[in-house]
């Protein structure tokens, strides 16, 4: 059968053509939205200052600064560990000393309250077992980090987001030099 | 009126149609775009101000800088307003409407002004450990 002209471009033809331009910008604009989405579940920028920080918090009290300028020393960690209250009673006692401010230290801008932290150092043969822990802090329903560490467990399962930092230090646990180690130093943090 | 007018008149309409939806969807890109970029370009300058203090808090000297705070942001005139102690926050408003648009939290402040101009000044002295935000 031959054809009209005007048949070649047709009142279907025209309408899907429409509807398709209308089905390709709802697609990209969906694209777009999901795009800003991800872009905006980066971390703070906050966090890499968490260490210098906890550096700085720690200063307040010289008799418990056990990491100041790369190095943790030993016997100030024992006694630091023994100044943080009971879980129980301030879930937040070490959280406060990575993210908030101590005393008259000024802080990074973040509140403790909306991540738990663990610090804990390393060496080759794993975890090293300092003032009778593993690792300092204290995470969701009473647990501790030390018990999550000591299980071999992640320490933020139950959390929204983990992030984990590594700094070397030198461990100072014979003032003499003698049986001082360059160990990691790990600190993570658990998004609540 | 023969058929195939009918179908060539649709298409004009469609056509018509498809054009004032493409130049809408256009203009609301365009707006859009603006509004986030204003947006984006405060939080910039929020971060800025933020890392000039989290220096000054975990620096172990004196320290001072001096910050320049644009009027105006991608054609939008706006205002900065620093809370200290106990709320430590920096808000961005968009003018004239007064339109919160970026709120950060800060370090802890001992001295903030009441009015920001053009510039801001972050200082502190070892000796007595106080971060003092002023502005000229």
């Amino acid at each position: 059968m031959k054809m009209r002209k005007a048949q070649l471009i047709s009142f279907d033809l025209g309408a899907g053509v429409v509807i398709f331009l209308i089905f390709l910008v709802v697609f990209i604009g969906i694209f777009m939205t999901f795009q800003g989405m991800k872009t905006t579940a980066k971390y703070e920028f906050e966090l890499s200052y968490a260490y210098d920080n906890l550096e700085n918090n720690l200063k307040q009290n010289e008799a418990t600064a056990f990491f100041s300028n790369y190095r943790v020393d030993a016997v100030k960690w024992a006694l630091f560990v023994n100044t943080l209250p009971p879980p129980a009673s301030d879930p937040n006692a070490f959280d406060a000393y990575v993210l908030g401010n101590i005393s008259n230290a000024h802080g990074i801008g973040m509140s403790e309250d909306g991540f738990d932290a663990c610090l804990s150092l390393n060496n080759e043969a794993g975890p090293i077992t300092l003032g009778g822990i593993t690792a300092i802090g204290s995470l969701k329903a009473g647990k501790t980090c030390d018990e999550a560490i000591t299980e071999g467990k992640n320490p933020c399962d139950t959390y929204k987001q983990a992030l984990s930092m590594f700094k070397p230090v030198a461990l100072i646990t014979d003032k003499e030099g003698g049986n001082n180690e360059i160990v990691s130093m790990n600190l993570v943090l658990c998004r609540k | 009126m023969k058929k195939a007018m009918v179908s060539i008149e649709f298409m004009i309409v469609f056509i018509v149609a498809l054009f004032v939806f493409l130049a809408a969807s256009w203009l609301m890109v365009t707006q859009f775009g603006k509004i986030s970029s204003t947006k984006e370009l405060a939080a910039n300058l929020a971060k800025d101000i933020k890392a000039q203090l989290i220096t000054a808090s975990l620096s172990e000297g004196d320290f001072s800088s001096n910050i320049t705070i644009p009027a105006v942001i991608n054609k939008d005139r706006i205002k900065l307003s620093l809370s200290g102690d106990p709320d430590n926050l920096l808000r961005i408003f968009k003018l004239p409407e007064n339109e919160l648009i970026v709120t950060e939290f800060l370090p802890v402040m001992d001295e903030v002004p009441e009015d920001i101009n053009s510039k801001l000044i972050i200082e502190k002295t070892e000796a007595d450990n106080k971060i003092k935000v002023s502005s000229e």
